[in-house]
């Protein structure tokens, strides 16, 4: 390729971004009654992007219901596709807020996104709503991100404190690559051998790994009492290969939703795992008829988020004011119960015990 | 401007790390897959130093380069008697190795809860925290090292590598020991690497192993045979139309449903065509 050539190729590639850059700032400069914009975060391709799909469903909902009660406060989102991924995220930020140039945000999904987009977020000052969960190490400022998912740690010790409670003495973890898993497994650990339970295998399996026999032979090869699954991604390959293994122990688990419960109907006995109250009845019903599938596990806890958002913006859409009622909230009635915000930065739902048997999740009591 | 200029950081990162993958493949006919695995070593060596022992940035990418280099040296040797797929195979295990390291030496590296905090460079008090001061640093730092490995290119050394990619026995009958001649360039281009990991690292200020997996090995490869094998520049180009196409196309107004999917779909589409019309890169002058 000659050189002319090359430089025409770098000359349309640099002259299209910029007018694509230039374009989409103005399109946001002028006109008297502009709506309200709010960027949204969420990974809508790649691996996790079902993760994603489920909550942008969520926030469409709720953004549509605020516009049709607040005719005079419309919101208008621009969504940014961060692929699950740290760098991806940093870009969608950076686009958000510097292109696009919303006053709000709502996400990211996952914790090495929203720690990676921590530093842009204290040094931009805009108030951003995550249903994700990050520990306060990852993050500067407790209350921005304001975090609307159930602290990983607290939910884990109320699972441990209940596997001890049932005389479990022997107990091997499964959990994929992600770090909210490998973090749950961490902390469960931790917290059954401090009971006296001995822990025979932890095995980390790949997040998107369709095969996970051997890690689950190897999980049961010392006969444990209990397997603990610390995985969402891989619960369905786990519980396969458990069931095909014709493993007999009991089985606990950490937050299922009525996906992994129907496609493991067919080699599930009984898993008993800890969820946050079930959502409303009327989220699910109204989720149900508009998108004609249950919410999946983000999709309340976004919708919660949107909403927490959307009503503070109705009553006063200033980035202040937000700001100010993300660092003063102690609590907020959701779809997802009653959530607690507490002043280190921990984010508190109800939880409950929950049955897993025959595709069907039945709410077995509180487990708090 | 600061979405350009981030931008702009990103792809002299990723060109850093074209050149230093077209090295091996372009220059000596190597594939190796395994650059994300020297990226990383890159970037948690300069972690590492810099949030735990407040090591200074400067001196962190120096250790870094040398941890590179020493494991390059150590992984290069045993590489280097491998061919063809083989080596490509050897390199593709090594990477699964080092990202398995990344996540499990959990006292080290946190595992998958990643390093935050990571500062920008500073350097007789001057913080390079405002991004246009790290974009001309990171530019400065591909400009060195772009002059360099066109040094390395047109040198004899450059030429021997050139021919042991063209007959690596007939080059051994003139009495050229081929072996140290892929060790050094395989060594050389890790600490290339290394250097981008460390920018990296510094400029997003958080990383944890998902950034260093199989697929950015790819990624990388992409870059070159986009650009252009056993090119330098190719590297550049590659780079800028693999990390600006994707943003250009998060402008075209999809449906929001769809978007995503679209994105993908029509960057795929458009990186076949490219191929389809230019299989030996933009300006490759070597096929794979």
């Amino acid at each position: 390729m000659s050189k002319n050539k090359l430089w025409i190729i770098v000359g349309i590639l640099a002259v299209l971004i910029i007018a694509l850059v230039c374009l989409s700032g103005s399109r946001s400069g002028d006109g008297l009654s502009k709506p309200i914009k709010i960027g949204v975060m969420a990974i809508l391709s790649g691996d996790a992007a079902a993760w994603g799909n489920n909550a942008k469903k969520a926030i469409d909902m709720a953004i549509e219901e605020h516009n049709a009660k607040y005719p005079e406060k419309q919101v208008e989102t621009v969504y940014v596709d961060t692929k699950g991924d740290s760098k991806e995220a940093v870009t969608g930020f950076t686009k958000l807020t510097k292109v696009d140039k919303v006053q709000f945000i709502i996400g990211p999904l996952f914790l090495n996104e929203l720690t990676s987009i921590d530093p842009l977020v204290q040094a931009s000052g805009i108030p951003v709503i995550s249903p994700a969960y990050t520990p306060k190490e990852n993050r500067k400022n407790p209350k921005n991100p304001l975090l609307m998912w159930m602290d990983a740690m607290i939910e884990t010790e109320r699972i441990a404190r209940y596997v001890i409670g049932q005389g479990v003495k022997t107990v091997s973890i499964i959990h994929s690559t992600d770090a909210w898993e490998t973090s749950v497994a961490g902390e469960f650990k931790k917290q059954v051998e401090a009971a006296g339970v001995k822990v025979l295998a932890v095995e980390t399996v790949q997040q998107d790994a369709n095969d996970v026999r051997l890690s689950v032979t190897k999980l049961i090869a010392g006969k444990p009492e209990a397997v603990f699954l610390s995985t969402y991604f891989q619960y369905i390959n786990s519980l396969k290969a458990l069931g095909e293994q014709r493993y007999s122990g009991k089985m606990f688990s950490i937050e299922i939703d009525d996906y992994l419960a129907g496609e493991t109907k067919d080699f599930v006995r009984e898993v008993l795992a800890i969820n946050p109250e079930n959502y409303s009845s009327d989220f699910s019903a109204a989720f149900e008829k508009r998108y004609g599938v249950r919410p999946g596990m983000p999709a309340g806890h976004a919708f919660d988020a949107a909403n927490l958002l959307l009503e503070n913006i109705a009553k006063d859409s200033s980035k202040e004011s937000v700001f100010n009622d993300f660092k003063t909230r102690s609590s907020y009635k959701g779809v997802s119960g009653e959530i607690t915000f507490t002043p280190d930065g921990k984010t508190l739902f109800p939880t409950a015990l929950y049955r897993i048997s025959d595709g069907k999740i039945e709410r077995v009591g509180p487990l708090e | 401007m600061e979405y350009l200029i981030h931008l702009g950081i990103l792809v002299a990162i990723y060109a850093i790390l074209g050149i230093s993958l077209n090295l091996v493949v372009g220059y000596a006919g190597l594939l190796s897959i395994t650059q994300a695995a020297f990226y990383g070593i890159g970037a948690y060596s300069t972690a590492i130093l810099m949030t735990n022992y407040g090591v200074n940035f400067f001196v962190s990418i120096l250790v870094g380069m040398v941890a590179t280099a020493i494991v390059s040296l150590l992984v290069g040797f045993v590489l280097s008697r491998f061919r063809e797929d083989y080596y490509a195979l050897g390199s593709f295990g090594f990477n699964i190795i080092i990202y398995s390291i990344f996540l499990n030496w959990q006292s080290l590296t946190r595992g998958p809860l990643g390093i935050p905090g990571i500062d920008r460079p500073e350097v007789f008090g001057f913080s390079f925290s405002e991004n246009i001061w790290f974009l001309v640093l990171v530019v400065a730092a591909g400009a060195l090292i772009y002059y360099l490995t066109e040094y390395i290119s047109k040198s004899a050394f450059g030429r021997v590598l050139k021919a042991i990619r063209e007959d690596e026995q007939a080059i051994q009958i003139f009495g050229y020991k081929t072996i140290y001649y892929k060790l050094a360039i395989f060594v050389i281009s890790a600490v290339i690497a290394g250097i981008a990991g460390a920018f990296f690292a510094s400029y997003i200020t958080f990383i944890d192993p998902s950034t260093f997996t199989l697929n950015e090995s790819i990624f990388v490869l992409s870059i070159i045979i986009l650009g252009g094998l056993a090119n330098i520049r190719g590297s550049i180009l590659g780079a800028l139309f693999l990390i600006l196409l994707p943003e250009i196309l998060r402008f075209v107004g999809f449906p929001s449903d769809i978007a995503a999917q679209m994105r993908q779909v029509v960057y795929g589409v458009l990186l076949i065509v490219l191929m389809l019309y230019r299989p030996q890169g933009l300006l490759g002058e070597y096929k794979l």
